[in-house]
Parts: structure tokens; C-alpha cells; sequence
């Protein structure tokens, strides 16, 4: 671009932030997660026992997808949403996802929703080019035998003979259309440089509430437990913070 | 702009003179369907029109051990052509020896199915692959995990560059697996050639197909069409309680327990032995089974009432399903390993 027209531009887009349309102190903002992954007050790792209920728990796997993310401004309201990001948070791989950039005074709080949309739930990973988080995954996250993706995935052992050995397999497998729930959490964090970093702490040990995990250790959304695959989901929101 | 046409006169001389065996000219070209007298136009999706590389790729990795984990399981390990892509046992034995919990479908005209598996839970023959790719009981393995260790052979490299434009991927995987399963077209038994092509066939067979079709038996009110299958879900009241819930295990509705999608009857003569779990042997049997009429399940379908066939009349049946073997199908070369 020669010179004098980069002149214009900049004093184009100069003149526009001046005498803006009202949203003169908006500022562009891109928006990024991370997730610090917990039991209780202890981080959560592959391999380590913990106690829920005093009741030893080996954790072995987290993984789950969350889409339709939702910035809100001081009021509680949304500044826009991202309903074609989707990210697949792995509690092995500390990763900070981008979510979007957009334009706010301030960001105040983010909706988000566990799982993919019905309409997206039952296509095919293989129309995603792999690393995208709808590609198949290692673990899977596609239920191959019934269409459809895994919307979070649980795994450990729990120590059911009293030992306080883990020693029966945890696994859940939840996704269902019905539950792809609704998460709120306040953010706090302050924008550097046009980036706003939002750390959500995910509790692992809330995902038990209400839950008998020496009994009902095995779910894989079938409809003999579907009732527990419920409880399950509606657990999550309260999950996170 | 003079380049484009150059290149045209290239490929039709480079056609003309390299022997049309390994057929450059007709690798991309849309192959049609051969398709039997009585059968309708096939759908395919968009993205997987069929063309003879993508047919070759597909039929090499449905005959590939190395889409499982240990490297000793291949599709066709369970759907062996010459028992119409079935494979004998009462339900299917996949990797280190473990068993499922169902009876391997044969895959004549599958590309006609609306849904897959037993209970209707896959939504095509490409999303299909990745059951038994994953299911610890048959490949136990994982899509990204098949893809990264495929596409290291070159010659899987070339064939997906050349079948999809593209490098080997899950895309390529499922999309060829896909486009050889469509040509998996059976429709050539003996009734067929009684039918349409003025074949004699035992009068038995005759007298057993009109009892089919009939308002006595009503076998074609589920078992209809030129597939002998209407797609639908049906419990037959093989059980008074069912360990496999069937349907119910996708719908997640419980007036769907028992009910399993209706199989198609051709070649069963060749595929025992039958029903979702494998439970019953012989043709007889499930002749016996309609003619009591079920265990009266809550969910079972009303058409199931005892029938009170006669000795003759389920020697006809049995003709008439015993004529629905298509002896080409099972050993035409092209569906063979190489
Ligand atoms: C260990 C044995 C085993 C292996 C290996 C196996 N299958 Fe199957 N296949 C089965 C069984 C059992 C079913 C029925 C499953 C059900 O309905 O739940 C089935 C069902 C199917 C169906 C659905 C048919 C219908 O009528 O709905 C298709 C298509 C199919 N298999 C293709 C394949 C392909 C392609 C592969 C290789 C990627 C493969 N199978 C590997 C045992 C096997
Ligand atoms: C209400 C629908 C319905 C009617 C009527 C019906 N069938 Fe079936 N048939 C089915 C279903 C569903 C299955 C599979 C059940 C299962 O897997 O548990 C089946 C299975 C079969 C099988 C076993 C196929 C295999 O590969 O396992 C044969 C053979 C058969 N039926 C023949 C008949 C005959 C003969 C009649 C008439 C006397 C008949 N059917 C009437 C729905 C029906």
C-alpha cells in the first residue's frame, strides 16, 4: 500500500473511534479459555486418589466439549455469542482455547453449554478435518454403534471393598440432545493487551452429587440408568466456577 | 489458456496407448451400479459418488487386518462373502477372542438400508465404520489411532490422492469403505430368475411364496419390498423378557424394547444362525416360532399370532425362503479378496 493512502486509512480509522456511534469506549477483546482441573481444593491428575465422601476415587480420565459460548457485559446480558466454536477440554493437556474477538466495555460473566447442539451431534466426524474437536479423537468421543458424541467422559476406579484401594472401574459416558446444559460462571479477569484470559476451575468431586458411585460406577447414557445419566448432567453446571 | 486443452489431448492419447487394464480413463468416472431387474436406483451421498478407486480402496480396506489393534481382525473377518458377508456364530468374536453380544447381518444391497445396525443407530455406511473400529469386541481399536498407522503406506497414500483428491484420512477411510459396501448388490436367486427372467422354479417354492406374501402368514407386512424388509423396527416376541433391549438402547423408549430393525431374508438360507442374538439354528425353527405365534412380549407386534400352518404349508415357506439364495453373489471375484 503506498504511503499516502495508508495515511488516509489510519486517519479514516481515527476519525471513526472519535466521533464513534455511541460505543466510544468499547475496546476489541479476544476472548480465551483455560481449565484448571480439580478435586475439591487439590488439582486433579491422571493416576492420583482422591477422597469424595471419604471415599477413595482414582481419576483417569475428563474430557468434554463445550460450544455456544456466551460473553455478557455488567447487566447479566449477552455482547455476542460463538455458537460455531466448539472446544474439547482434556484434563490431560493444559491448553488455552481461543474463542472469539469482539467488541465490549467490559465482560462480566460467560455462558457456555456442555456438549454440541442436536444438529450437529449426529453428523460425522469425518466431515471435520482432524485436530478439529468434532475430528475423531484418541479417546474417542463418537459413539460409533449409535451416532452421535460423547459430550463428557469420566473414568477412573473407586475403592468399593473398603480397602482404601481403588479397585472397581468409574466410567461415564454421557451425551444426549436433552443435555446439552447450560454453564454460567462470573468472570473476573481483566483484559491484557486486547486478550482476556478467563480461568474456569472445574471441580470433578461436584460431578458425584447425589450420585452412589460404588453402585452406579458404569453409565453409558443407556436407557436401564438414565436416571443417573441425568443426575450426571445436571451435575455439571454446578461444576464449574 | 492454451495449456488446458494440451493437457486434454495428453490424457486422451495417454489413455489410447497405456492398456486399459490398470485404466487410468475410468478410475474417476462414475461407475454404475449394475443393478438386478426389481431394484430401485441406489441413494449414495453427496461426496461419495462411486467411482472404480474408490471402490478397489474401500474393498482393500474391508479385507485390511490392520484397521484393528492387534492386527488380526478385518471386516471381513466377521462378513465372509461366501456366507453373504456373515460369518456363522451366534454372535461375532472379535479381537483376543472376545465376544459380542450380537449376530453379524449380512451386507447384500446394505447400501439400501436407511439406517444401520440392528437397533438403527448409524446413520450411514460411512459413520457406520467407526462401531466396529472401536468396540472393544470387534477391532478395538480407534479411528485417529487407524488413520495414523495407514497412512504410512504409501500405496494408501497414492489410492486416497487418486479415489478422493486428498491424503488418507477418516474422510477416506469410512468414505471407501462406504463405496465398496454399495456394490455389494445381491438380487439373483433362483426366485429372482422366476420372477424376471422366466425361470422354472419348484412348485413348492411358488405355493411357499404366495403364503408369504399372504393374508394367512403375512410375512411381507414386515418382510415387503424387493429387500424383503421394510426397514422398520419390530419385536417378534422371540422373548417373554429381553436381554438385549434393541431399539430402546438408541431411543431410549421403552415401548421399543425388543424391537430390532427387520432383516432382509435374502440369501438366508446361507446365513444361520439368525435372529439379533444368533438363538435359533435352522429355518425350521423360525417357521415354528411364527406359527406359535411369539412369547406374547408387551411390546410385540400384533401381525405375530399363531397361524396354524400345516406340515405342507411350512415345507412351502421353507422352499420359498430356501430360493431366496443368490449363488453368484457369494462367489463373484469382484467382492472376493484379491
Ligand atoms: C468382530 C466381528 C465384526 C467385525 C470385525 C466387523 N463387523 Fe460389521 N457387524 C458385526 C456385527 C455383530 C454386526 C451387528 C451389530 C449390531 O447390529 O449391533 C455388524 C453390523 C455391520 C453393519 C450393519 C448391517 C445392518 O444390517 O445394519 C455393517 C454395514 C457392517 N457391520 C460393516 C462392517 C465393516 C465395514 C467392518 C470393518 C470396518 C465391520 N463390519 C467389521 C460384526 C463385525
Ligand atoms: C411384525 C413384523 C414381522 C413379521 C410379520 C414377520 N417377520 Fe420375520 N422378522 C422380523 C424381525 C424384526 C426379525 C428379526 C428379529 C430379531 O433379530 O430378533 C425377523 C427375522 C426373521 C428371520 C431371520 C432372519 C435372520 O437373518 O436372522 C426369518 C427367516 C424370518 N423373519 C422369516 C419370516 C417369515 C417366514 C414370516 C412369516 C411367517 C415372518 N418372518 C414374519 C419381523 C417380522
Amino acid at each position: 500500500m503506498r504511503l499516502n493512502h495508508l495515511f488516509l486509512l489510519s486517519a479514516l480509522i481515527g476519525a471513526l473511534t472519535f466521533f464513534g456511534c455511541g460505543d466510544d469506549d468499547n475496546d476489541e477483546v479476544t476472548l480465551r479459555m483455560q481449565f484448571e482441573h480439580k478435586f475439591g481444593s487439590e488439582d486433579a491428575v491422571y493416576g492420583s486418589v482422591y477422597e469424595i465422601d471419604g471415599i477413595a476415587m482414582r481419576f483417569d480420565l475428563g474430557m468434554f466439549y463445550c460450544s455456544h459460548f456466551t460473553p455478557k457485559d455488567d447487566s447479566g446480558d449477552a455482547i455476542t455469542s460463538f455458537t460455531d466454536e466448539y472446544i474439547l477440554v482434556r484434563a490431560d493437556e493444559p491448553t488455552i482455547h481461543e474463542i472469539g474477538t469482539f467488541n465490549a466495555k467490559s465482560v462480566k460473566g460467560l455462558g457456555f453449554r456442555i456438549g454440541v447442539e442436536s444438529s450437529v451431534n449426529h453428523g460425522d466426524p469425518a466431515n471435520w478435518t482432524s485436530p478439529h474437536p468434532l475430528s475423531s479423537q484418541s479417546p474417542s468421543m463418537y459413539w460409533g454403534w449409535d451416532n452421535g458424541y460423547i459430550f463428557f467422559k469420566f473414568e477412573g476406579r473407586v475403592d468399593t471393598d473398603e480397602d482404601g484401594e481403588p479397585n472397581a472401574p468409574v466410567l461415564y459416558h454421557i451425551g444426549k440432545d436433552d443435555f446439552f446444559e447450560l454453564v454460567d460462571i462470573s468472570v473476573n479477569e481483566a483484559t491484557v493487551d486486547g486478550v482476556m484470559d478467563v480461568i474456569v476451575t472445574v471441580d470433578y468431586e461436584k460431578l458425584f452429587t447425589n450420585i452412589d458411585f460404588t453402585v452406579d460406577r458404569v453409565n453409558h447414557t443407556n436407557i436401564e440408568s438414565l436416571h443417573i445419566a441425568t443426575q450426571l448432567a445436571e451435575n455439571w453446571p454446578s461444576m464449574f466456577e | 489458456m492454451i495449456a488446458f486443452p494440451r493437457y486434454i489431448i495428453l490424457w486422451v492419447l495417454a489413455c489410447l496407448v497405456l492398456s486399459c487394464e490398470s485404466d487410468p480413463c475410468n478410475d474417476a468416472t462414475v461407475y454404475e451400479l449394475d443393478l438386478p431387474a426389481g431394484f430401485p436406483a441406489m441413494p449414495v451421498p453427496e461426496g461419495n459418488e462411486l467411482t472404480q478407486a474408490r471402490i478397489t480402496l474401500g474393498k482393500q480396506l474391508f479385507y485390511d487386518k490392520r484397521l484393528s489393534r492387534d492386527g488380526q481382525i478385518a471386516c471381513a473377518s466377521c462378513h465372509l462373502q461366501e456366507l453373504a458377508f456373515t460369518d456363522g456364530e451366534a454372535v461375532s468374536i472379535g479381537a483376543q477372542g472376545r465376544t459380542g453380544f450380537r449376530n453379524a447381518p449380512s451386507l447384500a444391497n446394505v447400501g439400501y438400508h436407511p439406517y444401520l445396525f440392528r437397533e438403527g443407530g448409524g446413520i450411514s455406511l460411512e459413520t457406520q465404520v467407526l462401531g466396529p473400529l472401536e468396540d472393544s469386541t470387534e477391532m478395538a481399536f480407534n479411528m485417529l489411532e487407524a488413520v495414523n498407522r495407514l497412512k504410512e503406506f504409501p500405496e494408501y497414500q497414492a489410492q486416497a490422492e487418486q479415489a478422493y483428491d486428498q491424503e488418507f484420512s477418516a474422510f477416506v477411510l469410512t468414505r471407501a469403505l462406504g463405496a465398496f459396501q454399495r456394490t455389494l448388490i445381491s438380487g439373483e436367486s433362483a426366485y429372482d430368475q422366476y420372477l424376471y427372467a422366466g425361470a422354472v422354479l419348484d412348485s413348492a417354492a411358488i405355493r411357499g411364496a404366495i403364503l408369504f406374501n399372504g393374508d394367512k402368514a403375512q410375512c411381507s407386512s414386515c418382510h415387503s419390498g424387493f429387500n424383503y424388509t421394510d426397514y422398520s423396527f419390530q419385536n417378534i416376541g422371540l422373548y417373554d423378557e429381553y436381554s438385549d433391549l434393541g431399539r430402546a438402547r438408541v431411543s431410549l423408549d421403552l415401548a421399543d424394547i425388543g424391537k430390532f430393525k427387520v432383516p432382509s431374508l435374502r440369501n438366508v438360507a446361507l446365513t444361520a444362525p439368525y435372529m439379533h442374538d444368533g438363538s435359533i439354528q435352522r429355518l425350521e425353527q423360525i417357521i415354528e416360532h411364527y406359527d406359535h405365534g411369539g412369547q406374547g412380549h408387551i411390546n410385540q407386534n400384533p401381525a405375530i399370532v399363531p397361524l396354524g400352518l400345516s406340515t405342507d404349508e411350512k415345507a412351502d415357506l421353507l422352499a420359498f425362503l430356501e430360493s431366496l439364495s443368490d449363488l453368484n453373489f457369494i462367489s463373484k471375484p469382484e467382492f472376493g479378496p484379491e
